[in-house]
């Protein structure tokens, strides 16, 4: 290299040396910031799921939540909250909630489930499985079986 | 022992009256009262089994396990005879049976089994006599005395009848086929009648039969969901749809919407039997489509085109729930979040499965925006996987950098070590 090139051998190295160092001590530093950061996303195979705020959930009325790839009917009864797997022990359907009913229903075969998930009617041959239910600081949580 | 009523001891008050030396406590007393009492109750009943076992061990030995025996009934209930008497001097008592025909056995059977204050205590029903008399069976015997046709015992057994929910039972679903069998499997008896003799064996070739025996699913249907039991009557052609229906009311209520009802109701077309068959009823599958309707309209093209409508929705639908269905499976193999693909999944499987359902109507403008509503979701499923993909495949490119990365400062600090070397030379 010549002696009048703006950067020198040399130098050009420490510059290469310095910008790696900087970039392996960003990479080193992150993973360490966002393990201490508030978590924003839930990840997968979750053990227990948010339905909402029990606030402005009134009786009789129901919803529906993803827990672990599964939809789960979460309603509440004059009793208290219940939640049971949404899919049909028919042929594996997604049930519905049916508020005039008060019944969960089959769209696929007209099965229809009483509010504690048994079978009423239609061809179903074993009652909804049922999930736990916990309610954490007002919210209603649902955990997988 | 002095027997004390029951009642004057739970009146006393506890530990006032303490029994004195010698003299049994009141508890005692009570028991041994209940002993005696009990043990005279059961004299008749361990007389007649003493009695009747010196000849009949045989029919002991199976009737200890029944039903019966569990409710606490012995030999003299149904067959009475003096149980006192352990000779055959038994029998000449008046009262004694032996019931010889078939009237008399389901007659002898519901002197107890058509008596509401009897039945009551194990909620049985008690209208199972008249019932049967309104079943060919029924009709047969008590109409015409034919002594060939099956009566209580025939189904239920004689002395080792079981409850209908114990496995071993002979009216267990599980064993209904082979007990209704006995008689409808034989050929030479039922050529008497000019009845089939292969309704069973075709029975254990559908799809009812493996979801029962299989799957051991007891609420699929057998013999009697369809025909009754004591009632037992093979539906009309007009009857079959009210039949099926009771399990697949769905179906049959869209049925109703289709241009085959009308036809049902002319007698021109057997609801559900048309086209799935009775005995060997097989799950449908599409292949229904290419059996079933030519039967009748082979001649219609405008008909069978309607069918290829209703037949290539149908595909299309479950050939895109089928790929989507093995494109999440993969991903999940590969380690991928999948779990708002599978919730989608579902619904597409609700979808399909409504899809399927209505095809009973004949209509295809009912049946695409189902059909368009399934595709929908399964489009969403696989956008969601290839974008997955699509993160994974950067992911990997975003390795192969850091890999470069690394080893480029490995070069590097590799010539730095050299130049420092070459340096401190002197």
């Amino acid at each position: 290299m010549k002696e009048s090139d703006p950067v020198s051998r040399r130098s050009f190295l420490d510059y290469l040396l310095g910008g790696g160092l900087v970039v392996w001590t960003i990479g080193g530093v992150a993973p360490v910031l966002s393990y201490l950061w508030p978590a924003q996303r839930q990840g997968p195979g979750a053990q227990a799921v948010s339905a909402g705020k029990t606030e402005g959930w009134e009786a009789w009325q129901a919803k529906m939540v993803a827990i672990n790839g599964q939809p789960a009917l979460v309603l509440r009864t004059a009793q208290g909250f219940r939640a049971f797997s949404a899919v049909c022990t028919h042929l594996g359907c997604i049930v519905q909630w049916n508020v005039q009913r008060r019944q969960i229903a089959c769209p696929c075969h007209a099965g229809f489930f009483d509010p504690n998930g048994r079978v009423v009617s239609g061809p179903p041959p074993r009652p909804l499985t049922e999930l736990g239910v916990a309610l954490v600081n007002g919210e209603v949580m649902v955990k997988s079986l | 022992m002095k027997l004390t009523p029951p009642c004057s001891i739970s009146l006393e008050p506890r530990g006032e009256k303490r029994p004195s030396a010698g003299q049994a406590p009141p508890s005692l007393v009570f028991v041994g009262a209940l002993a005696a009492l009990i043990g005279l109750a059961v004299v008749p009943a361990r007389a007649a089994e003493v009695s009747c076992l010196g000849c009949h061990e045989e029919q002991q030995k199976l009737f200890v396990a029944s039903a019966h025996a569990q409710a606490g009934l012995s030999c003299p209930d149904c067959h009475g005879g003096d149980p006192r008497v352990a000779s055959e001097s038994a029998h000449n008592v008046p009262g004694f049976k032996r019931p010889d025909t078939k009237q008399e056995i389901a007659e002898s059977c519901a002197r107890c089994h058509s008596d509401v204050r009897r039945m009551n205590p194990y909620g049985l029903p008690t209208d199972q006599l008249e019932r049967y008399k309104t079943s060919k069976h029924g009709e047969q015997l008590f109409g015409h005395g034919d002594q060939k046709v099956a009566t209580c015992t025939d189904c239920h057994g004689v002395h080792d009848i079981l409850k209908v929910r114990a496995p071993q039972s002979r009216t267990h679903p599980t064993h209904i086929p082979q007990t209704c069998g006995r008689c409808h499997s034989d050929a030479k008896l039922m050529s008497q009648y000019q009845l089939p003799a292969d309704g069973v064996a075709k029975y254990l070739t559908s799809y009812h039969a493996q979801l029962l025996l299989e799957k051991g699913d007891l609420s699929a249907p057998t013999c009697i969901t369809c025909h009754g039991n004591h009632g037992a009557v093979p539906p009309g052609a007009k009857e079959v749809g009210q039949v099926c229906g009771k399990c697949h009311g769905r179906q049959r209520e869209l049925f109703e919407q289709s241009p085959h009802a009308q036809a049902a109701t002319t007698g021109t077309f057997s609801e559900c039997v048309s086209c799935h068959g009775h005995h060997a009823i097989q799950k449908a599958t599409a292949d229904l489509f290419a059996q079933s309707c030519i039967r009748c309209h082979a001649q219609e093209p405008k008909s069978l085109a309607r069918r290829d409508v209703i037949a290539t929705l149908i595909h299309n639908v479950q050939g895109a729930y089928e790929h989507a269905t093995a494109r999440v499976k993969e991903a999940t193999l590969l380690g991928l979040a999948t779990e708002d693909q599978q919730v989608l999944l579902q619904e597409a499987k609700t979808q399909l499965t409504q899809l399927e359902a209505l095809q009973h109507t004949l209509l295809p403008e009912q049946m695409q925006p189902v059909a368009t509503r399934a595709e929908g979701i399964v489009k969403a499923v696989i956008a969601g996987i290839d974008g997955q993909e699509r993160n994974e495949q950067w992911k990997h490119w975003a390795l192969a950098g850091c890999w470069g990365f690394m080893l480029a400062m490995a070069v590097i600090f590799w010539l730095k070590r050299r130049e420092l070397g070459q340096k401190e030379k002197p």
